[in-house]
């Protein structure tokens, strides 16, 4: 039990700074995205870093949610809640490693579409997708959400 | 040995989320035959116990929390046990809901049954820190328990070794309740009374039972016995000493229950025991966060966004796969056999295989999205969502689990239709039935990228999403007007346990997404796949006989047809204040038989390919941005397609399915035609 | 005061129930009886709650376990907020 309190404090230190950056940046990525979706359905000039975060409602929902949960998690420990913080870390950081699995689960499939239908790969355009925001954030938040997942088993039954 | 040569039967009885289907499917090896309860739109599920060379028929009863004449799930499993007499009941009792889950073994027990229980989820319960003494709890009510996780296997062995044993070792336990002096005296009373004038009730059932739910005032019961010779004078007497006690004790049915009550947590007391110092929960904890008061809504619409995303974008391969298949070989190996006659050709290439295409294609969407939803509903999230939207629902009369039946739909309207069942309260059951099918279906959205694609411009995407967001909203206000109306009266309240989260299971994600998808594949497909048939046959003919398949392809041709006259009309007459083209309306026409075909036929109509749809719509400029969304409205809001009409039969009858006929076509057309005139007004064009 | 507006946290005991003869005796049967206490897990205050059955003696254990919480060995339940207007409670 002490074991594992001191386990818990050790990485809290270093999660919680390290979430709230990320949370901050799921949460501007999140507003450049309803941004982008208002200039998509007015047509209105370029998007705002077009090649990485896309003017969709979705995304952005999911991007805003993870910054949410982020804060909440920061809020809690604030209240001296850590285990409650941690709960919100772990489910926050979940959504964002789910957000990123679907959007290589979409790439993939989209690569296959073009054999199947035959047409010509645009590489390029493949390659980029594992850029956009939601899959570059997931690559950090994955580790993360692995050793914060790894605290809350051991705290919890 | 003079005995019966029937089959030995025995029932599965269990609280719901006690894993008894798991058990069942441990039990049977998963083979099941799936039907109806007689009369009622229940399910029953019949399998096969082999056990030494012996077959066992096992019969999965409905879950419920007692055997009460309140709820037709309760009446049809004591009804069976009562009339069917299996050999064993076999009742699941959660070791994590061991109170409410003994309740029910006792009533079981009540009521004569040969009863095993099977003490499953001991795992879990060790993992919160406490033991069940399972020994000291066989010894307490006098029948078998085995120990079971029905998740790794463990126990299930023993399982069936105690059922085969129970078989021939019968145990009626009826007496485990002491209802105390004051109400026993009463219950040897009546039950005097039944052996004296009434033999063959005491009989068919416990006379003690008899005469516990004739003081209970149990309506089914109290209507049975009335209808024997000498049932005034039992139920005379049964009502004189009901009153007597009601002096003593209050309400007798009140009491009774409580009685029992107390009793389980006697048992419990004795055979609970803490072996651990109890830690904080991760169900709880997952819960602080995920039904939150201000993230847990925007959570969940992440989480069916993300659904979304999997249903449609990672099944693409799969439907062009299965669009190349049919549309592009399948369809030409029809064209290239030679020596047919014209017209078989025709039917065979645009009236069969497109009628296959046209249900085939939907088929990776939807199995997809199944499975994803399947995954959220076994982890233990979907009963979070109805905590959520249970007070915005609560406003419009229907309960939070409506949500289910809703989210559903946005698959396929059809099984969406069939998850109203889980809804207890029959008012509300009907009302969630009926609205579910303004859920906006996969079936939908291909109409709606088409036409806004071709004429909205940038905004089709806002305009798509306002479309699903309308169905929703049009649902809970239909709601609440069914429930104001038709299907008045108080709820009989939304009570849902709450299961621990867990890690969604391979087979149990696999059958409920194999469920509901072969309901889209076999109801709805073969619908559909006729109305397609029926739409080629209504395009190559007409007054004048028959046209000949060039009609497919020429446009002039086809205004001849009887599906031009048709649209012709309609365009001239009820849509003629919407401005739309009578192609489209024959496709609205069309659409009644599915969605699926709104598309196809007006590329048909347009003597285009459905590729090339798009283009001809933006370029002919049949829609305006105002006309084109009221026509999106108007195929989100009238019948989704016959099919879901057919499950509305089903579920409800023909009355309701016509109901639900007349109300979406009128709310479609009103909604349309008022997005049209306010839109004018607006000046929008 | 309606269990839907309850606190989140609190312990709280059934005084009434104000229902129909059905709901009466489900809710009964479901553990949730006059006299006994409930914590509110979870709630939407006023709107529905999730809520925990809690018995009022603790099972102590043999082996000396400090009973730092009851053994809740009935599991969760969802109160959707009808319900839960119909339920009436009082703080401990």
């Amino acid at each position: 039990m002490e074991n594992s309190k001191g386990i818990f404090k050790r990485y809290i230190y270093v999660i919680i700074p390290i979430e709230v950056v990320l949370g901050l940046v799921y949460s501007v990525a999140g507003f450049i995205a309803i941004i982008n979706w208002y200039l998509g359905t007015t047509g209105a000039g370029e998007f705002l870093y077009s090649d990485y975060i896309p003017g969709d409602l979705g995304i952005s929902l999911v991007m805003l949610s993870i910054g949410f949960l982020m804060i909440l998690s920061a809020y809690y420990w604030f209240k001296r809640k850590p285990v409650k913080s941690l709960a919100a870390t772990t489910l926050g950081l979940g959504l964002a490693v789910a957000a990123m699995v679907m959007q290589v689960l979409v790439i993939i499939a989209s690569w296959l579409d073009g054999i199947i239908v035959g047409e010509p790969i645009a590489y390029e355009e493949l390659v980029m997708g594992f850029l956009r925001a939601e899959a570059l954030l997931g690559y950090i938040a994955l580790p993360l959400f692995y050793i914060s997942l790894r605290i809350l088993s051991k705290i919890t039954t | 040995m003079a005995r019966e040569s029937r089959r030995v039967k025995i029932a599965l009885a269990g609280i719901p989320n006690v894993g008894k289907s798991l058990i069942f499917n441990r039990l049977t090896g998963g083979r099941a035959w799936v039907g109806n309860w007689p009369g009622v739109t229940v399910e029953k599920k019949v399998g096969t116990l082999r056990v030494n060379g012996a077959e066992i028929e096992v019969v999965d009863l409905p879950g419920i929390y007692s055997l009460t004449a309140y709820s037709v799930d309760e009446l049809i499993a004591r009804n069976f046990i009562v009339e069917e007499k299996p050999d064993v009941v076999v009742c699941i009792v959660s070791a994590i809901n061991l109170e409410r889950s003994l309740y029910l073994a006792l009533s079981l027990l009540e009521l004569g049954a040969n009863v095993v229980i099977d003490l499953n989820m001991v795992d879990l319960a060790e993992k919160e820190g406490y033991k069940i003494d399972y020994k000291k709890l066989e010894f307490l009510i006098g029948v078998p328990v085995v120990p079971t996780v029905a998740t790794t296997g463990r126990g299930i062995g023993k399982l069936k070794e105690t059922i085969v044993k129970a078989i021939h070792e019968k145990k009626v336990q009826a007496r485990i309740v002491d209802y105390g002096r004051i109400v026993e005296e009463a219950i040897s009373k009546i039950e005097e009374v039944i052996k004296d004038l009434a033999p063959e009730l005491a009989e068919k059932y416990p006379a003690r039972w008899i005469a516990l739910k004739l003081l209970e005032g149990d309506s089914d019961i109290v209507g049975k016995v009335s209808k024997l010779p000498a049932g005034k004078e039992i139920i005379d007497k049964a009502n004189q000493l009901r009153e007597i006690l009601g002096k003593k004790i209050g309400d007798p049915e009140s009491y009774i229950v409580k009685q029992k009550y107390e009793r389980v947590l006697e048992i419990v007391k004795a055979v609970v025991e803490r072996v651990a110092v109890p830690r904080v929960s991760m169900t709880d904890l997952l819960d602080s966060v995920l039904t939150h008061k201000i993230v847990g809504i925007p959570l969940a619409l992440s989480a069916i966004y993300l659904l979304f995303r999997f249903a449609f974008e990672v099944s693409v391969p799969l439907a062009d796969l299965v669009d190349v298949a049919i549309n592009s070989y399948l369809h030409d190996i029809v064209l290239g056999i030679h020596g047919l006659p014209d017209w078989l050709t025709s039917f065979l290439a645009d009236g069969v295989i497109a009628g296959v295409g046209a249900v085939l294609i939907f088929l990776p969407i939807i199995a997809f999205f199944f499975l994803g939803f399947a995954i959220l509903e076994d982890v233990g999230y979907m009963a979070r969502v109805a905590f959520l939207v249970d007070k915005v629902f609560h406003k419009f009369n229907l309960p939070g689990k409506a949500v289910i039946p809703l989210i559903i739909g946005f698959g396929c309207n059809v099984p969406g239709v069939m998850a109203a069942r889980a809804i207890e309260d029959e008012n509300e059951r009907k009302t969630t039935a009926l609205i579910a099918p303004l859920a906006s279906c996969n079936a939908r959205l291909p109409v709606y990228l088409v036409i806004g694609g071709a004429v909205l411009g940038a905004s089709a995407g806002f305009a798509v999403l306002s479309l699903y967001v309308l169905g929703i909203i049009l649902a809970l206000i239909v709601g609440l007007l069914l429930r104001k109306t038709l299907f008045k009266g108080a709820s009989s309240g939304f009570i849902m346990e709450l299961p621990p989260y867990m890690m969604p299971r391979f087979d149990n994600v696999a059958i409920k997404t194999w469920e509901r998808t072969k309901r889209f594949l076999f109801k709805a497909g073969t619908v559909i796949f006729l109305g397609t048939v029926i739409v080629w046959l209504l395009s190559v003919t007409g007054p004048e006989g028959y046209l000949g398949p060039e009609a497919l392809e020429d446009p002039q041709l086809l205004r001849e047809s009887w599906a031009g006259i048709l649209g012709q009309l309609l365009a001239s007459t009820v849509f003629s204040l919407m401005g739309w083209d009578w192609r489209a309306a024959v496709a609205l026409f069309f659409g009644f038989v599915a969605k699926e075909i709104v598309v196809s036929s007006m590329a048909i109509l347009y003597g285009v390919g459905e590729e090339k749809i798009v283009d001809v719509i933006a370029e002919r400029h049949v829609f305006t941005p105002l006309t084109a969304y009221a026509y999106m409205a108007f195929v989100l809001i009238y019948v989704p397609c016959i099919a879901t009409l057919a499950m509305v039969r089903n579920e409800l009858g023909l009355k309701y399915a016509i109901l639900a006929l007349i109300y979406e076509v009128l709310l479609a057309y009103i909604v349309s035609l008022s997005i049209i005139s306010i839109g004018s007004v607006l000046g929008f064009r | 005061m309606p269990l839907a507006y309850a606190q989140e946290g609190k312990l709280v005991r059934i005084v009434a129930i104000r229902a129909g003869k059905g709901l009466h005796r489900r809710l009964h049967e479901l553990g949730i009886i006059e006299g006994k206490m409930v914590r509110v897990i979870k709630t939407q205050g006023p709107g529905p709650v999730i809520i925990e059955i809690v018995n009022d003696s603790p099972y102590v254990s043999k082996r000396n376990f400090p009973p730092y919480r009851p053994i809740a060995t009935g599991g969760r339940l969802l109160l959707g907020f009808g319900v839960a207007m119909k339920i009436m409670v009082e703080e401990v």
